[in-house]
């Protein structure tokens, strides 16, 4: 009901906003909140959340541990956002818990934060080169990618707001994985996924490093990594259909079928 | 376009906010590369005149939204490189622009527009200059290829000075040469290659 009447602060709204506001809100919610106490109200964002820490759960991204003084604890925040599709339609809301990676210091929470990512033009290149060889590519993403590289270091991280285990209050998380918005997190996806393809016979580009092949006989198999968005395209289909078994064996992936649409492209 | 001192003052983050998301669709749209480059010198500042120019630039895409990359199958897989640069073109300190791109076969996939980092006193040396990062261009992007599995043994670089080409043939310093970087001969080597 609340959602159909409306705030007064929001002001005047116009007949035909309303109605593209009503076919939407059963499915998703138009806004994004902007905190946490505003998104508990939602009952759509309250799933969302629960969504996000199911993911960590299934990932086992971390577990309490008693809270001492000497540890350095980054807090934590939750992100909302509104996924939209080529048109710029509303597909799915999504809430994210990431990490406040300015408080981390140097030497202690994290070492080396470097990750390569692939340049636009290694992008262009691919999909001229497979338009003119006839091949089709195709795009996956990884689902929460950044949870599934490993940690080196001792992180702790407050519990996420909203969610506070009742029965251990004064309690921390220490982090097995990556979470987003620590700063070695897109380093350790790297490291984790190229480890993963090179153990699996992919040969890393000569200079592009996101850049994976695998070749047999004549047949190649292209795979251009950008961040957790995948492309991949072979002149062989089998070659295709092997690379999706392997990497659907090792993370949660969600394929998205014939590359469409691209980092918002 | 200049700094245009007199004129009025606009909002920064508003320019800077149009300047982003222009910048953005060069990603898609080359055409609009030059302009945008030239439009983002002026951010630190930026007057009515410069929002004007740039807001020109929006009625153009506006008028021409049906253009974009097109990359047809099955054209011959062959990669050439082109370069070109003005002279002295900006306004501020003299510098020249130059501008890159690179087709496999029919279909675009590189491109850039930069101001040159020294100021060239001839169009020779500055066209030198630009067919200098179009050559380095193309050596990654004739790595890539490899990666592929292709082969591209000779890949040709188009430039339109005569005495630039001479240039990248010829060692001898001459007295109105010799003043040119040693970073930019870095193309003689790949000349032949």
């Amino acid at each position: 009901m609340e959602n159909i009447i409306g705030q007064i602060k929001e002001g005047v709204s116009t007949r035909s906003s309303i109605s593209n506001f009503c076919r939407h809100t059963a499915f998703v919610s138009q806004i994004e909140p902007k905190s946490i106490e505003e998104a508990l109200k939602d009952e759509k964002w309250v799933e969302a959340m629960h969504e996000e820490l199911n993911q960590f759960a299934r990932n086992e991204v971390w577990f309490l541990v008693p809270k001492t003084a000497e540890m350095n604890i980054i807090g934590s925040k939750w992100v909302f956002r509104n996924k939209l599709d080529e048109d710029g339609m509303i597909t799915r809301s999504k809430a994210r818990l990431v990490t406040k990676g300015n408080n981390q210091e140097e030497g202690i929470d994290y070492g080396e934060t470097f990750a390569p990512v692939a340049r636009l033009e290694a992008m262009r290149l691919l999909l001229a080169f497979a338009c003119m060889s006839g091949f089709k590519l195709f795009q996956m993403d990884v689902k929460s990618a950044f949870l599934n590289g490993y940690i080196n270091e001792e992180v702790y991280v407050d519990q996420p707001p909203g969610f506070e285990n009742h029965q251990h209050p004064n309690h921390v998380f220490k982090l097995k994985k990556a979470l987003y918005g620590l700063k070695q997190a897109p380093r350790q996806w790297y490291e984790r996924l190229s480890n993963f393809l090179l153990s699996h016979g992919y040969e890393r580009g000569m200079i592009d490093k996101t850049l994976f092949i695998k070749k047999s006989n004549s047949e190649i198999i292209l795979v251009q990594i950008y961040v957790d968005d995948i492309i991949f395209g072979a002149t062989q289909d089998s070659l295709c259909e092997e690379f999706v078994t392997t990497m659907k064996g090792e993370f949660e992936m969600s394929m998205m079928g014939e590359l469409s649409f691209f980092i918002g492209l | 376009m200049d700094a245009d001192a007199a004129g009025k003052g606009v909002d920064q983050t508003k320019y800077r906010g149009l300047i982003g998301s222009l910048l953005y669709l060069t990603s898609s749209r080359p055409d609009i590369m030059f302009a945008v480059c030239l439009c983002a010198r002026y951010q630190a500042n930026p007057k009515e005149s410069h929002f004007k120019v740039a807001k020109r630039i929006l009625k153009y895409l506006k008028g021409t939204t049906n253009v974009g990359l097109w990359y047809p199958s099955h054209s011959p897989i062959h990669l050439i490189g082109y370069s070109d640069s003005d002279f002295a073109g900006c306004k501020l300190d003299r510098k020249s622009t130059s501008g890159t791109c690179h087709l496999l076969g029919s279909s675009l996939i590189s491109w850039h527009s930069k101001k040159q980092a020294y100021v060239a006193l001839s169009t020779a040396e500055a066209k030198y200059i630009a067919a200098g990062s179009c050559c380095a261009k193309i050596l990654w992007l004739k790595q890539q290829l490899a990666d592929f599995g292709l082969k591209n043994s000779k890949v040709p670089l188009m430039f339109d000075n005569t005495s630039a080409i001479n240039l990248t043939k010829n060692q001898i310093q001459h007295s109105r040469t010799k003043h040119i970087k040693i970073r930019h001969h870095f193309i003689r080597d790949h000349v032949n290659n």
